[in-house]
């Protein structure tokens, strides 16, 4: 007797795809940080993307993958390099969800650099009690 | 692809930018989940200290998790060449900004020849 650890195995699996379909404008696939919380049927995902407007996100819901990309502009220089630790440019990050969503029910909300995406479980993919008489 | 298995430690050094111009120093720090209230900025004669504490990144609990920062720290060394008087910081977007004016005695000096 053994509990599946659902999350992740799920998870490990959307590495394998990240890998094959990493092209060159796509490289840093682990960009942004992510962390998801599963509760009560409500998936929490909060991304960390400091220096971005919510404009310059997308966020994209296909069946149980999520993706998030967008581009993180580099502001005006202002002089010369002293030091250079920030990356700029076109991020995507596409993660595996455990369940399907409801695509049509998503929260979000961008605050202090912090991506937050609120999905709810799609009706269907809900546990069904089945009666028997 | 390890790195997705690597959870980020508690005190994050945050990524930094530093410029410099003839009369100043900018400094840009990513510091997302950081409010005003929560940072701290503080300067002696010779280092410029910025921590910031946050609950937003440092909670349990996550079923999948790549990061968790409960506060950011970072020092740096500024000798005597700056300004105290005249220090701007601004907070946009999880992204802190110091603006850092150079002391008189180090802005360069236009010399002319008679």
């Amino acid at each position: 007797m053994y509990t599946q650890e659902y999350f992740d195995d799920l998870f490990r699996l959307s590495t394998v795809f990240d890998n094959i379909f990493e092209t060159k404008e796509t490289k840093r696939t682990n960009y942004p940080l992510i962390n998801v919380k599963d509760e009560n049927d409500i998936l929490t995902v909060e991304a960390l993307i400091p220096g971005i407007k919510a404009d310059d996100i997308d966020v994209e819901i296909i069946n149980k993958t999520l993706t998030i990309s967008g581009e993180k502009k580099n502001p005006e220089k202002r002089g010369s390099y002293l030091r250079r630790e920030r990356a700029f440019g076109k991020f995507t990050k596409t993660i595996k969800l455990p369940y399907r969503v409801d695509a049509d029910n998503v929260e979000a909300s961008m605050e202090n650099g912090i991506l937050r995406l609120s999905l709810s479980k799609a009706e269907d993919a809900k546990l069904k009690k089945i009666e028997i008489h | 692809m390890n790195a997705r298995q690597e959870i980020t430690e508690r005190t994050i050094t945050p990524a930094t930018d530093i410029f410099e111009t003839e009369d100043k120093y900018t400094i840009s720090m990513e510091m997302p989940g950081i409010t005003r209230e929560n940072l701290d900025i503080t300067m002696d004669d010779e280092r410029l200290i910025v921590s910031g504490k946050t609950s937003e990144t440092c909670q349990d609990g996550y079923n999948f998790s790549e990061f968790r920062a409960c506060s950011f720290e970072r020092t740096f060394q500024t000798g005597g060449e700056i300004d105290r008087n005249s220090i701007e910081a601004r907070l946009e977007d999880g992204v802190l900004e110091i603006n850092l004016s150079k002391s008189e005695e180090v802005k360069p000096k236009k010399i002319t020849v008679n």
